[in-house]
């Protein structure tokens, strides 16, 4: 189906959207608003002229967003809390034209007319363009397509058969996230009540939130519920309601599994996998709890719809109608990342993966992650797994630091300990589980580590804070 | 455990937590007052608390509790 009747379909149907403070919203008053939203926008763009959405997180930016797709605009969603020299470069790498909430007072005075007229365009056109940060800092905007986004929203729907119209979720996820279309996806094709949550990183309104509106279905990343689970807060929450929970964006970690089938095994858990450039997920696994994992590591399952993956020299590339268009005004990056393999278009992923005999595939590293030490090749995901085993240890994360001068390289591992202890007794622990050149040259014990917008562990961060 | 002992530790907790030496704690405090109490440092605070003193707080006291006053009169009730 195509989006421009998934969004009819909800906003002239039984449209159950909370607010953040839980207060269901008026559908007429949505509609209504809906109305004055695609008017103005219909009065002052064009397809040639891209919607940036520097937005507070609300029910409207959502409506704001339904415009856009329905209407056949490219938006670019923005966060207020970036800094305004990023907004700036996206403006100027986008040529988007950016809305603040300053415009709510003029889409006011707009008529609230049903608007029957569109843009015209077609399956190919960009749909949203999300900006991931490159790693030369300057960001990178992924340009994906309306046939994508529509594929996936066909997978949604088939894919996730317990979710129905009855069932409630909580939306936590910024729109600058990919997996915010999750949410979004979810709210079209199953017409669930949607619940704009206030959770702004705050682990208890996220309790409160879970118990309180009774959440059957919630998506988001693994550390949230890391969190929860490690703080002992995840059981002070009543969860008899909770349904599917969906994990994605960082590596799926052991703990969470484990919890999850000792307390919570009713609740069907999944691992879905993705990169932005693949229209958020291209493979997803539903636990079992018996053939997830191998040695810890949970499996991601297999390709979506229409998805096609290839392992090319032990890397994950995914070709099919998912695949980005390429990254806006860059076409030297594009070209790095979107290959051609007999006659086909793959992206390559920079993950190393591999499959087991049931066909699931398993991540075990990144590609960037895999790096030269004292002439060894290590694999710093592969430490830190190792790591984790310890049970004093919650949390890890190894770097690796190149010193230029003489082309060398050295391990240095940040540790979140659950237990005080000694860095030299766990020099000793860790001796028994790596070999020698595994093991970092410098342990630091730290209380946090920095995050970054999607909520993993900011290893540029730590790297730049690295002092020696 | 008297009242006193309860204010005390709390006091000691919060010092170790927020990691000033010097806190002087009283019923008005609360997040705004310090800088350092974000939501992960509520967390670790919450964490601490319920360890030191065996204590478990459900989800409506936490959402209740406002301040240090709200937080002592609970562990009073719990405590005494």
């Amino acid at each position: 189906m195509k989006i421009r009747k998934y969004i009819t379909s909800l906003l002239n149907g039984d449209i159950k959207l909370y607010d953040n403070k839980g207060i269901l919203l008026n559908k007429e008053n949505i509609l209504q608003e809906y109305n004055k939203i695609k008017n103005y926008l219909f009065d002052n763009f064009d397809t040639d002229k891209m919607v940036g959405l520097y937005l507070t997180k609300d029910y409207k930016y959502l409506l704001i967003l339904f415009a856009c797709m329905d209407l056949g605009l490219t938006y670019i969603p923005l966060r207020t809390k970036w800094p305004k020299d990023r907004i700036q470069q996206i403006e100027k790498i986008s040529g988007c034209i950016t809305l603040d909430d300053t415009i709510w007072k003029i889409i006011k005075k707009y008529a609230d007319s049903d608007l029957t007229e569109s843009f015209d365009i077609s399956a190919t056109d960009p749909i949203y363009i999300m900006f991931t940060s490159g790693t030369t800092g300057e960001p990178k905007g992924v340009i994906i397509k309306r046939e994508s986004y529509e594929n996936f929203l066909l997978w949604l729907d088939s894919y996730f058969d317990e979710i129905n119209s009855n069932d409630r979720m909580l939306f936590t996820t910024d729109f600058t996230f990919d997996i915010s279309l999750v949410d979004i996806g979810l709210l079209l094709v199953k017409q669930l009540s949607l619940y704009v949550s206030d959770f702004d990183n705050d682990i208890f309104q996220l309790l409160y939130e879970l118990d309180k509106y009774k959440i059957t279905v919630h998506s988001t990343v693994p550390y949230n519920y890391t969190m929860m689970i490690n703080s002992n807060m995840l059981k002070k929450a009543n969860l008899s309601s909770f349904k599917v929970l969906i994990l994605a964006g960082s590596r799926f970690p052991y703990n969470i599994y484990k919890y999850f089938e000792e307390n919570l095994s009713y609740v069907n858990l999944y691992n879905a996998y993705g990169p932005t450039e693949g229209t958020i997920y291209v493979t997803a696994h539903k636990m079992d709890y018996k053939n997830d994992e191998i040695d810890k590591n949970i499996s991601i399952g297999k390709p979506v719809k229409n998805c096609k993956v290839k392992i090319i020299d032990d890397e994950l590339c995914v070709s099919g109608i998912q695949i980005m268009k390429g990254y806006i005004r860059d076409k030297a990056k594009t070209d790095e990342v979107l290959v051609e393999v007999e006659g086909e278009i793959y992206y390559k992923t920079g993950d190393l993966i591999f499959k087991d005999e049931n066909e699931n595939y398993f991540v075990v590293g990144r590609k960037d992650d895999t790096v030269k030490v004292a002439g060894f090749r290590v694999n710093l995901l592969d430490i830190d797994a190792y790591i984790q085993s310890l049970n004093y240890i919650k949390d890890s994360a190894t770097i690796v630091i190149e010193n230029e001068l003489n082309d060398d390289a050295f391990l240095v591992t940040y540790l979140i300990l659950n237990e005080l202890k000694e860095i030299k007794d766990i020099r000793e622990n860790l001796k028994k589980i790596l070999l020698n050149y595994q093991i970092a040259k410098k342990i630091i014990v730290i209380d946090e580590f920095p995050l970054n917008n999607s909520g993993k562990v900011d290893k540029k961060a730590l790297k730049n804070s690295y002092k020696g | 455990m008297r009242k006193d002992d309860i204010r005390t530790k709390v006091q000691a907790i919060l010092r170790e937590v927020f990691e000033k030496k010097d806190l002087e704690i009283h019923n008005e405090l609360n997040a705004e007052d310090i800088e350092e109490w974000d939501s992960f440092a509520h967390l670790n605070l919450i964490m601490t608390l319920e360890q030191e003193f065996n204590v478990n707080f459900a989800l409506g006291e936490l959402q209740d509790m406002k301040n240090i006053g709200d937080l002592l009169c609970l562990l009073e009730d719990k405590l005494l």
